[in-house]
């Protein structure tokens, strides 16, 4: 039995100098958060999980405020490090690093003149010397963050936004924050994850993170974008979107990526849509009040319909969006105040 | 010159199948003596090796020096002075160098570069095709005739078969071996590591093992239907493995070699990331490991090669898909191999070093491999117990990209003699 937690609360009013923040109020008594940087959702404890739950609830005040400012973070430095474009992500670390006063900058960088350009040891020199607190990197290749942490001094807080199709913790997280909106007890629901499972660091970090939450993951896609392997991580692979679908208390939809077409993966959007595109239809099979989830950006017509995107009823989707804010204010806020040390 | 005489040691030489204790007496750059006791005053320098492994010199059949070309990486002197120091008296680069090896007066270019600025025989292996480009076959003839030993396009696989038939039928005139990076561009194409369990996981593309087994298959036809010779460089399946067991079985002329790192690391070793340890073809399954194992033990794979591959540590600094492939394998080939064979009783001494000197000699044609009565006096002296801790950054290679650093290893190369010559002394070594 884990210790109830729902009482905490940080006391956002009273936070005005950064000095005198104090993460004490969040802490259970026998339970301290250390974590520096969070790269992986592999690594999480169900306490640590807890906390920045608890935590991005706390925040999510803050959203619905006319003034949508505290000064926890006055004078921390973000830097926003993107090695492949991204509006939303980017944006939401962006806002919830200004939601909480800190200076936040953005690396964009593109791969190709990386190939040419500095080493990543020279950007984490580079990363040091402007001050950085907290860094967030986005990567085309998977492992780079990883590469990435061995440059920086441990007081430097690593978050991955995203590398190739290893991980995206925060995601996961939201993700999680949403379900639990929604759902009590997380034990045993079904959750299917659908689509290009093969190249989704949304899946895979999803999958680790609700793994541990005990929930009974699907994983449904095509044999090309979804090999059988994936059944030795405990998740039950499906390749027919019914099977998958039955009883299912959530179903995660992933994007698409439309190249996968000319590499040979898919023979058409229309096929792919047909096998694997959610629908109101499909959806039927799956339990009377199942939610329907999706990262984003999405490709209304190929892996979900415009109307079931729309549904309000079933979709969490908008709520994803507002809720990854408030859960990267959290971690931000958690990572770099952490003291680091084991 | 002086001569050499090695005393006390324990004298290997799988030539004339030989293990025992027995002085060796160099004059003049060959071995001129050998007896259980050899005594002589005067000019001589004597090296007791009491306890020590006294074997011909250490051959390997595939490495990269990058010279001309790439002098960031690697030259003729920085790559000859790392195999030295790691126990190779002759190594046989490959072709893949800036320009390619295609020409005589390339080949020539190597051989004096070497004379004058190398430590060790160098047995150069030229392109199959001209610039590598897969179009035109180089004039192997001419090529022989100026020094190459062996012919290929390492690095990359001959996609066309009919050109790769034409290369083995034409081999034949000057009785070369077609050597084969074997894997299909296509099936391997965006691979950093091995297609499996850690790859899935990992989120990092996969090289299948299909990519190396679907290519063995369709050359073994080749060679038996021309009679050819090929030699598999770099084996890292299991598939490849029995397919290669196969083709022996049926008298085809076929060899094949391993590389070190295939028998150490297997693919859950790519957790951390770490690019050093990205290598084509990759490191593959626990499975395949142990194939690789067998193979050797039961003659399935003839030779123990190295794979030496520099690149600089800007290139290494990229991500696990940008990086280049290859590690630096001069200095922890021996001990590596040791490990694996010797340390573990798999295999006696007398095999042990077959697989790095006639072995790999007789694969290729190389002058070298024995040190009877009369042979060249390429000789190496191993501590086979002795332990120490591999620093890459001591290194004589130009390049760092080592996945061994700081690992333990077991067994050395004290000396390193070619043409009668100390080229290569172990320091900090009690020699007593």
């Amino acid at each position: 039995m884990r210790p109830e937690t729902s009482e905490k609360k940080i006391d956002i009013e009273n936070i005005t100098d950064p000095k005198n923040i104090d993460i004490e109020p969040l802490k259970k008594k026998d339970f301290n958060w250390k974590r520096k940087s969070l790269l992986t959702t592999r690594d999480l404890q169900l306490e640590e999980i807890d906390l920045i739950l608890e935590t991005a609830k706390s925040f999510s005040e803050i959203l619905t405020r006319q003034v949508k400012k505290v000064p926890t973070l006055r004078g921390k430095v973000i830097i926003n490090l993107f090695y492949e474009s991204s509006t939303r992500t980017r944006s939401s670390f962006e806002l919830a690093g200004k939601y909480l006063s800190a200076d936040v900058t953005n690396f964009s960088i593109s791969t190709s003149s990386v190939k040419k350009g500095e080493t990543l040891q020279d950007t984490a020199q580079t990363l040091v010397q402007m001050g950085a607190d907290a860094v967030v990197i986005r990567h085309p290749d998977a492992g780079i963050p990883f590469q990435l942490a061995n440059f920086l001094p441990q007081t430097i807080s690593l978050i991955n936004a995203g590398d190739g199709a290893n991980e995206h913790p925060t995601q996961a997280l939201l993700d999680l924050y949403t379900i639990k909106a929604v759902v009590d007890d997380l034990k045993n629901k079904k959750i299917v994850i659908l689509g290009d499972i093969l190249h989704s660091r949304v899946a895979r970090s999803n999958i680790w993170l609700l793994q541990k939450l005990g929930m009974d993951i699907h994983v449904c896609g095509p044999p090309t974008l979804l090999p059988k392997i994936f059944s030795d991580f405990g998740v039950t692979v499906h390749w027919n979107i019914n099977d998958a679908l039955k009883d299912a208390d959530l179903v995660m939809v992933l994007r698409l990526q439309i190249e996968r077409q000319n590499k040979g993966l898919i023979p058409s959007l229309d096929e792919y849509h047909r096998l694997y595109g959610l629908d109101h239809k499909k959806l039927q099979l799956a339990k009377k009040n199942v939610k329907v989830l999706h990262p984003g950006p999405m490709n209304r017509g190929v892996e979900i319909t415009s109307d079931l995107a729309d549904d309000l009823n079933c979709s969490l989707i908008n709520q994803q969006v507002s809720n990854g804010v408030a859960v990267r204010m959290a971690l931000l806020y958690l990572l770099i105040f952490a003291s680091g040390k084991p | 010159m002086t001569n050499l005489l090695i005393k006390n040691g324990r004298y290997i030489n799988p030539k004339t199948n030989t293990d025992e204790k027995l002085d060796v007496l160099v004059q003049e750059g060959k071995v001129v003596d050998l007896k259980k006791e050899i005594n002589l005053n005067g000019d001589t320098t004597v090296i007791e090796a009491k306890n020590l492994w006294v074997v011909p010199g250490l051959i390997d059949i595939h490495c990269h020096l990058r010279d001309p070309g790439q002098p960031e990486k690697e030259t003729i002197e920085t790559g000859t002075k790392s195999a030295a120091s790691g126990g190779f008296t002759s190594i046989c680069p490959m072709a893949n160098t800036k320009p390619p090896i295609d020409t005589a007066a390339l080949v020539e270019y190597v051989n004096k570069t070497n004379q004058k600025i190398g430590i060790v025989n160098i047995f150069q292996i030229a392109a199959v095709t001209k610039g590598l480009m897969q179009e035109e076959l180089t004039p192997f003839e001419e090529l022989k005739s100026a020094g190459a030993i062996g012919f290929s396009d390492d690095g990359k696989p001959i996609e066309n078969l009919k050109l790769l038939r034409h290369a083995l039928e034409y081999a034949q005139i000057i009785d070369a071996n077609i050597i084969s990076h074997a894997e299909d561009s296509k099936l391997c194409c965006g691979g950093a590591v091995h297609e499996g369990y850690w790859s899935v996981k990992l989120g990092i593309p996969g090289i299948p093992s299909s990519s190396e087994a679907t290519c063995v298959a369709r050359e073994i036809e080749l060679v038996r239907q021309t009679k050819g010779k090929l030699h598999f460089a770099h084996v890292s399946t299991k598939e490849a493995v029995d397919l290669i067991r196969q083709a022996k079985s049926d008298r085809l002329r076929i060899t094949a070699e391993v590389a070190p790192h295939h028998l150490i690391l297997t693919d859950e070793d790519i957790q951390d990331f770490d690019t050093n340890k990205k290598m084509n073809p990759p490191v593959r399954s626990k499975e395949d490991k142990d194939a690789l194992i067998k193979g050797v033990l039961d003659g399935t794979l003839d030779t123990f090669a190295t794979d030496h591959a520099p690149h600089t540590q800007e290139e290494k600094s990229r991500s696990l898909s940008e990086a280049p492939f290859g590690i630096i394998g001069f200095e922890t080939a021996l001990s590596l191999y040791l490990e694996v064979f010797y340390h573990t009783q798999k295999l006696s001494p007398l095999s042990f070093i077959k697989m790095l000197t006639i072995n790999p000699a007789s694969v290729l044609n190389i002058p070298r491999g024995s040190i009877s009565k009369g042979d060249i006096a390429d000789i190496t002296i191993i501590n086979p117990e002795y332990s120490w801790k591999y620093d890459v950054n001591k290194s004589l290679s130009k390049s760092r990209n080592s996945p061994f650093h700081k690992k333990t290893l077991k067994g050395k190369a004290l000396y390193t003699i070619v043409n009668g010559k100390i080229v290569h002394k172990e320091l900090n070594v009690n020699y007593n």
